[in-house]
C-alpha cells in the first residue's frame, strides 16, 4: 500500500502531463513577452542572466526532484483564481493602462496558478524560488531602472572614488556618474562607456543567491540567514565589481574600454558572490543549532 | 496497476473540471486576451488637446516677485521630445542676497504615445551633476483656484563649481503628481477624451560653500507664482479634456 507522502506514478504522471499542457498554453499566451525577454536579455548586459535563468529553473527543478514527487497532489481548484488574477493583471496592463514590466510580471500569478492548478499548494510551495528566478529574470524598463538605482549608484561610485584616493599615486575627482582617476600610469574614467555602472549586475547577483540558497532544501532560520545577508552580499559584490575594474582600469589597462577590466571584474565578481551565498546559506555558526544537520538530506524541513 | 488502469487515471486526472477550466482560461487568453485588449486601447485612444496659450507666450510680468528687476533670457532646448516649451531664465538687474538667477522650465506634451520624460534627479547627473540630497516637499499655492499645497519633489545637486537646487512636479490631466509613474497611471485612466502632461521645474544655483536656503526659497517662489499662471492660462481646462 502507498503512503501518503509516496504518491502513485500514475498521480505523478498526471499532474506532470497537466503542467506540460499548461505551461504549453502559458507559452503560447505570453510569446510576446517571452520572445521580447530573450531579446532584451541578448542584448544587455545587465540581464544576460536572463538567458541562464531556465537552466537555473531546470536544475532546481531536478535538485528538488524527490521533494517535488513527494509533494505533487491532485491539484487545487484555487489555481484557476491566481491564473485569472494574472490575466486579468495582463489585461490591465495593455488597456486601460499601457505597463510592458507589468505585463511581464502578470506571468508569475499565472505560472504559480498554474502549478497549483496542476500540481497542489506543497509542490508550489516548494516551487516558490522557481517563480522568484522568474522574477529576478523580467527586465525592469530602463526609465524605471534608471530612476531606481539613483542612490545605490551614487553611494558606489563615491565609496569607489573615496577608496580609490587611498591608493598610492592615485587622484580620483567624481563628476556626476563620472570617476575620472589620475595616477602614474595615466588618466581617465572609470568603466568608461557603460551605463548605470555603479550598479551594473544587481538581479545577476540576486538570481545566483536565489539559486543557491535554495539548491538544497533548507530551515526556515537558514533562509531568514540569507534573506537578511543578501541585500549586504549584492551591494558588496557590485562594489567589489566596480573597484576591480577601477583597479585594473588605473594600473593594468591600457585601453580604457577594452574588455579585461569589464569581464575580469565581472567574472571576479559573480565568483565572491557565488562564495558568499554558499557561506551564508551554509555556515555552521555557534547562534544556533544548525537544522541542516538534524534534517536528513532532502527531506523538507520548514521552507 | 496494469497499462489500461494507468491510462483511465491518467484519463481521469485530465479530465478534472479544475484542469479544464484552467486550460481553456488559458487558451481562450492566448487566442483573445491580447487583440481584445488592444482592440479596446484602440477604440478608446484618447486624443491630443493644445495649449491654450503657447507656452513660449508665458508672461513673466505675471509672477509678481519676478515682474520688475528682474531680465528674462529665453534659452533653446536639448532634447525635450516636444515643440511646446518655456525655458526661462531670469536674472536680477541688481545686486541682492541669495541666488543671482532662477530659470524655469516647463514642457508639455499631448501625444498619448508619448513617454514620460526623465527627472531631473536621473538627467542631471548623466550631465556631471552629484546628487545630495532629494526629497518630497509641500509648496503652498495660494494662486490655485481651489488653494492648496501641492506636493513637489526637490534636489539638490553639486556640481564642479557651484551647486544647484530644482524644484519640480508634473501637471497630468488637471493633477499634480511628483514621479512618472503616477503620471503614467492618470494619463492611463480611462474617462476622458483627450490628454496631456507637463513637466513643471524651477532651478537656482548657490555658491558651493553657501547654504542652499535661499535658492530653495526663490525656486519655490518662482513655483507658487508661475503654476497659477500655467494653469489659469495654458494649460486646458478639466472641461476642455472631456469634450
Amino acid at each position: 500500500m502507498l503512503s501518503r507522502r509516496e504518491p502513485a506514478s500514475d498521480e505523478v504522471a498526471g499532474a506532470v502531463t497537466r503542467l506540460v499542457i499548461l505551461l504549453g498554453l502559458f507559452i503560447w499566451m505570453f510569446r510576446p513577452e517571452l520572445t521580447r525577454i530573450a531579446s532584451t536579455a541578448a542584448g544587455s548586459s545587465d540581464w544576460v542572466h536572463t538567458l541562464i535563468i531556465p537552466v537555473m529553473i531546470v536544475l532546481l527543478v531536478y535538485l528538488r526532484r524527490a521533494a517535488l514527487v513527494q509533494k505533487l497532489s491532485g491539484g487545487s481548484p484555487w489555481g484557476i483564481l491566481l491564473l485569472t488574477a494574472g490575466l486579468a493583471l495582463y489585461a490591465a496592463a495593455t488597456w486601460p493602462f499601457s505597463y510592458g514590466y507589468i505585463r511581464d510580471i502578470a506571468m508569475i500569478p499565472v505560472l504559480a496558478g498554474i502549478v497549483l492548478v496542476a500540481a497542489g499548494w506543497r509542490a508550489l510551495r516548494l516551487s516558490l524560488p522557481m517563480l522568484l528566478l522568474v522574477m529576478l529574470a523580467i527586465p525592469l524598463g530602463p526609465r524605471i531602472y534608471a530612476r531606481l538605482i539613483i542612490r545605490p549608484e551614487t553611494y558606489t561610485i563615491q565609496a569607489i572614488a573615496a577608496v580609490l584616493g587611498v591608493l598610492p599615486g592615485v587622484d580620483t575627482v567624481v563628476k556626476g556618474v563620472d570617476v575620472f582617476f589620475e595616477s602614474d600610469f595615466g588618466s581617465g574614467v572609470v568603466a568608461l562607456a557603460e551605463s548605470n555602472r555603479g550598479v551594473r549586475l544587481l538581479p545577476a547577483f540576486a538570481a545566483l543567491g536565489v539559486f543557491v540558497a535554495f539548491s538544497r532544501i533548507r530551515s526556515i532560520r537558514r533562509l531568514v540567514i540569507v534573506a537578511c545577508t543578501a541585500i549586504p552580499i549584492i551591494l558588496f559584490c557590485n562594489f567589489f565589481r566596480f573597484f576591480c575594474w577601477a583597479v585594473l582600469d588605473v594600473y593594468v589597462a591600457d585601453s580604457p574600454a577594452g574588455p579585461l577590466p569589464r569581464n575580469a571584474s565581472t567574472i571576479l565578481s559573480l565568483l565572491l558572490a557565488y562564495l558568499l551565498f554558499v557561506w551564508a546559506s551554509a555556515a555552521k555558526l555557534n547562534l544556533f543549532v544548525d537544522p541542516d544537520q538534524g534534517a536528513p538530506r532532502g527531506e523538507a524541513a520548514n521552507e | 496497476m496494469s497499462r489500461s488502469g494507468k491510462s483511465v487515471s491518467l484519463s481521469k486526472s485530465l479530465l478534472s473540471a479544475g484542469f479544464l477550466f484552467s486550460a481553456a482560461v488559458l487558451g481562450v487568453a492566448a487566442v483573445g486576451l491580447r487583440p481584445g485588449a488592444k482592440a479596446l486601447s484602440k477604440h478608446y485612444a484618447k486624443e491630443p488637446i493644445p495649449v491654450r496659450k503657447p507656452l513660449s507666450e508665458f508672461d513673466t510680468l505675471c509672477l509678481p516677485s519676478f515682474a520688475t528687476g528682474w531680465d528674462r533670457e529665453d534659452i533653446p532646448p536639448e532634447e525635450i521630445e516636444t515643440d511646446e516649451f518655456a525655458i526661462i531664465r531670469l536674472t536680477r538687474r541688481q545686486i541682492a542676497e541669495g541666488p543671482k538667477e532662477v530659470v524655469l522650465f516647463v514642457t508639455y506634451y499631448s501625444d498619448p504615445k508619448s513617454k514620460v520624460p526623465h527627472t531631473p534627479d536621473v538627467c542631471y547627473r548623466q550631465g556631471g551633476a552629484i546628487l545630495k540630497e532629494m526629497k518630497n516637499i509641500a509648496i503652498d499655492i495660494p494662486g490655485l483656484a481651489r488653494g492648496r499645497e501641492v506636493k513637489t519633489r526637490l534636489l539638490l545637486f553639486e556640481q564642479q563649481t557651484y551647486n544647484q537646487a530644482v524644484v519640480f512636479c508634473f501637471y497630468a490631466d488637471g493633477r499634480f503628481r511628483h514621479s512618472r509613474e503616477q503620471v503614467r497611471w492618470i494619463i492611463g485612466m480611462p474617462g476622458n477624451r483627450h490628454v496631456y502632461f507637463s513637466k513643471i521645474e524651477t532651478v537656482a544655483s548657490y555658491p558651493k560653500d553657501a547654504s542652499p536656503d535661499s535658492a530653495i526659497e526663490l525656486c519655490k517662489t518662482l513655483f507658487r507664482e508661475a503654476l497659477p499662471v500655467l494653469i489659469s492660462q495654458h494649460f486646458p481646462t478639466v472641461e476642455q479634456l472631456r469634450r
